[in-house]
């Protein structure tokens, strides 16, 4: 369930993010372009650093305890 | 987005979930993943100072009965699992969304043989049909209906992104760096190899087939996989990739090519989808298979219990127990080396060859594991 919903939360964000870059550089809503639109490197970077950040965030009950590579 | 010319395309969604199993696996790996050695370390401590003091485990087995009853070791198992499971699911969203038009492309290019029907095949073995191998629904083997790539393309997607980092290089999702290894270990050791013909078994769809087209674009290159939709994809993806090669359907064990008919001799991380007498058999197979002075190289996962302490031994062993590995223990159990010459190849060699990197020069063989670099484990030699 957890791991449904962490990649579901993901997909949102990820469309949501697609739409605002959209909206700002053209300012109107266009269905095809949302589909078609390939985010460029610093835009893929930005995405890979929230996705990670979620991950270990919706993981970091588990990241506790001596030795854990938190703890490093 | 597609992956190669005629693979399943993607949707931006398709790319989001998936690329958030990649990274939540990668997470569950190398951040948590050391968690449970940890949990391990703490429990032989304890056991340790008991009165009277407990024994040490000593083998993987005691140690797989002691993590099984330790939470965490349960909890990250199942997310490994549940990461697995979702990564199918996706994929298959996105085959089943192109399915038919891969199965058109399919019949279009007219790319069917008469020996799919694998007439020569005989009954599957239980290493294939007794579970679906890494959790893949169906396994290498299912169709659905008449010539289905079905299987095939979920194996493509999937096995690229359940490579994480080793299995692609430079952005790519070929999952192709056996392959490019497998060419860089013949390079640095039989740079006077020049195979007119060449045997690829257990190549599945075709990945590092086509890498080894590309080193030898004379050879006459036959490939074989005993699932059939593996065998249809592959003819597909090569024909996308422009790579000429001769896909069957066809048992590794035992297949009906001549004695002494190929030059080279290959297979890629087929022997821990088997078992041990398979192991065996595939080994004498690929020896009767070449010519006197031939060579055969064969390439697996970096996993040798040899080179692991017993704990790391146990936790190598994950992907056997949970992630339906046939024989991932018995190949990292498995003297290989030793095996190859009973077999009765010359000149054996054996080691972790580093996957090349762009403008690297040719490696050497390690003997030892390489930390922090991706190898893949080579045993090679020649029929005398």
């Amino acid at each position: 369930m957890i791991v449904a919903l962490g990649a579901e939360v993901s997909v949102l964000s990820e469309q949501l993010d697609t739409l605002r870059r959209l909206l700002i550089d053209r300012g109107t809503l266009d269905a095809a372009s949302i589909a078609d639109y390939a985010p460029p490197a610093e835009a893929q970077a930005e995405r890979e650093r929230v996705r990670r950040k979620r991950i270990a965030s919706l993981l970091s009950s588990l990241d506790t305890g001596s030795g854990t590579p938190a703890q490093k | 987005m597609k992956f190669h010319p005629e693979s399943p395309a993607l949707i931006p969604d398709d790319v989001s979930r998936l690329k958030f199993i990649a990274d939540l696996k990668r997470h569950l790996y190398f951040e948590l993943g050391p968690r449970n050695r940890a949990d391990y370390e703490r429990h032989t401590a304890a056991a340790a100072e008991s009165q009277p003091p407990a024994a040490a485990a000593a083998t993987r087995e005691e140690i797989r009965r002691i993590m099984e009853r330790k939470p965490f070791f349960q909890v990250w198992s199942s997310l490994v699992r549940a990461a697995q499971d979702r990564m199918w699911e996706y994929v298959a969203q996105a085959v089943d969304r192109d399915i038919a038009h891969l199965n058109s492309r399919y019949r279009a290019l007219q790319l069917a043989s008469p020996d799919d029907a694998g007439t020569d095949v005989g009954a599957l073995p239980d290493y294939v049909t007794g579970a679906d191998v890494h959790r893949m629904p169906g396994g290498y083997h299912v169709e659905r209906e008449a010539d289905d790539l079905r299987a095939g393309a979920l194996y493509d997607l999937g096995g690229a992104v359940y490579q994480l980092g080793l299995g692609n290089v430079g952005g790519a999702m070929l999952n192709d760096t056996r392959g490019q290894t497998l060419v860089a270990h013949l390079r640095r050791y039989y740079p006077s190899l020049r195979p007119r013909r060449i045997l690829d078994m257990g190549c599945s769809v075709g990945h590092n087939t086509v890498p080894i087209h590309r080193e030898f674009p004379e050879a006459q290159l036959h490939a074989i996989d005993i699932g059939a939709p593996m065998v249809r994809y592959a003819r597909l993806r090569a024909a996308g990739l422009g790579a000429n090669i001769s896909f069957h359907r066809q048992d590794a064990e035992r297949t009906n090519f001549e004695d002494g008919s190929f030059d080279l001799v290959v297979s890629q991380i087929l022997l821990h989808e088997t078992s041990p007498q398979a192991t065996r058999r595939i080994f004498a197979e690929s020896l009767r298979l070449l010519r006197d002075g031939g060579v055969a190289v064969h390439l697996e996962v970096p996993v040798r219990y040899e080179h692991c302490d017993v704990y790391e031994q146990f936790f190598r062993s994950w992907e056997h127990y949970y992630n339906n590995e046939p024989n991932i223990e018995g190949v990292a159990a498995t003297d290989l080396h030793a095996l190859a010459e009973q077999t009765g190849f010359s000149g054996v060699r054996s080691g972790y060859q580093r996957i090349p990197l762009p403008g690297e020069g040719t490696q050497d063989l390690s003997p030892e594991p390489i930390n922090g670099r991706g190898t893949w484990y080579i045993v090679s030699g020649r029929r005398p």
